[in-house]
């Protein structure tokens, strides 16, 4: 299922990139990340790899918005 | 053998910058990051130097490296940029847009041709008319490059890109319709297209690049058409030819100026679709075509002189 997550603190194409990696090596797909708007869409299984991705996201210095 | 090098480096911001760059050194067993420059423009790093090339191919390919630094010959720039190397693709959208533009207007001049091409004005005039659509395409082209930067120039950039704007516009066309309509009309069309040029290009800027812009406009547009009129029996049309290329030449060495100063064009720039560029600079074009052809005369219109 495709989800869109909000988050805080992205303010360029670095984060972006760091972000995607970051998520995709915890097996989550990542459809579409845009710091513009704040916000990552992602290719999830089930809830619970929403709070793998959101973990991942925070340790990289980030907040869910 | 390992090695520490410094490399020059852009769209460094972030924490998440150097991290992203950091995990694509960490694809070289060697490579390490010493430090990044306060400025953030110089990165130093250890590596081996077989790995080196890789390296600088890898922050090429995520944009992080600087290749627009005065080490960077402009014919390497210029090679990158017709090529749609990665860090120059907007570069190269740009060109290509000039170029389908300025395909559009000769087709116009064509249709033009077509239209007018019996009338005796027309064949006349048709050496210095054959001129307007590279003169058009590329004044645009600058035209909106400089656009796309302007929110990074700094006041004395500004004042220099409005400056080289509205001088090589006001020259054009104040030299163009000089020659076809005399020194009068030459000039109020020089200085109206190289005032608004400049002023519409560089307003972001702020005042002091746009009277930079406006003088420029003023004297260019002036001195354009009072040149035209004064040679109109020493190969005017020879000299159109080479102000044309040296002009063209000149808005080349504006854009490397912007690329060195500011880097390459980043994607929160404005950028006009093609098809309302184009249907604008048809206009141009159709309006410099009938000032010419059906406007006051000039000597060469008359045809008293060649």
């Amino acid at each position: 299922m495709k989800q869109t997550i909000k988050i805080k603190g992205m303010h360029c194409a670095s984060c972006e990139i760091l972000l995607k990696e970051a998520i995709e090596e915890q097996g989550v797909h990542v459809l579409q990340a845009d710091y513009r708007k704040g916000e990552i869409a992602v290719e999830m299984k089930d809830g619970k790899q929403r709070e793998a991705v959101e973990q991942v996201i925070v340790k990289e210095g980030y907040t869910i918005a | 053998m390992t090695t520490t090098i410094q490399l020059p480096i852009r769209n460094v911001s972030c924490d998440a910058c150097e991290k992203v760059i950091g995990r694509l050194l960490r694809r070289f067993d060697q490579a390490k990051i010493e430090s990044i420059s306060k400025d953030a423009t110089t990165l130093t790093l250890t590596c081996e130097e077989k790995e080196l090339p890789g390296i600088k191919a890898k922050l090429s390919e995520y944009n992080y490296l600087n290749e627009t630094t005065p080490r960077a010959h402009p014919s390497f720039v210029l090679h990158r940029i017709v090529q749609g190397h990665a860090a120059y693709r907007r570069e190269h959208e740009l060109l290509t847009q000039t170029l389908l533009l300025f395909a559009t207007l000769f087709i116009g001049m064509g249709f033009a041709f077509l239209l007018w091409g019996q009338s005796e004005r027309f064949t006349i005039l048709f050496p210095i008319l054959a001129l307007l659509p590279m003169g058009i395409a590329v004044n645009a082209g600058a035209l909106q490059h400089v656009r796309q930067l302007v929110h990074h120039l700094n006041c004395a950039n500004g004042m220099m890109a409005g400056m080289i704007i509205g001088m090589i516009a006001g020259f054009m066309s104040g030299a163009v319709i000089g020659a076809t309509n005399g020194m009068f009309m030459g000039s109020i069309v020089g200085m109206g297209i190289g005032m608004g040029a400049s002023a519409y290009a560089v307003r972001k800027v702020g005042i002091m690049g746009i009277l930079e812009g406006l003088m420029a406009g003023l004297m260019a547009g002036t001195m354009g058409a009072m040149l035209s009129v004064m040679m109109l029996t020493d190969h005017l049309i020879v000299f159109l030819y080479i102000l044309f290329a040296v002009c063209i030449f000149i808005l080349l060495g504006m854009s490397y100026f912007m690329l060195k100063e500011v880097g390459p064009i980043q994607d929160e720039g404005k950028e006009t679709p093609l098809l309302p560029l184009a249907t604008l600079g048809l206009l141009v074009l159709l309006g410099f075509m009938l000032l010419a052809l059906f406007g006051p005369q000039s000597l060469i219109a008359f045809g008293v002189v060649a």
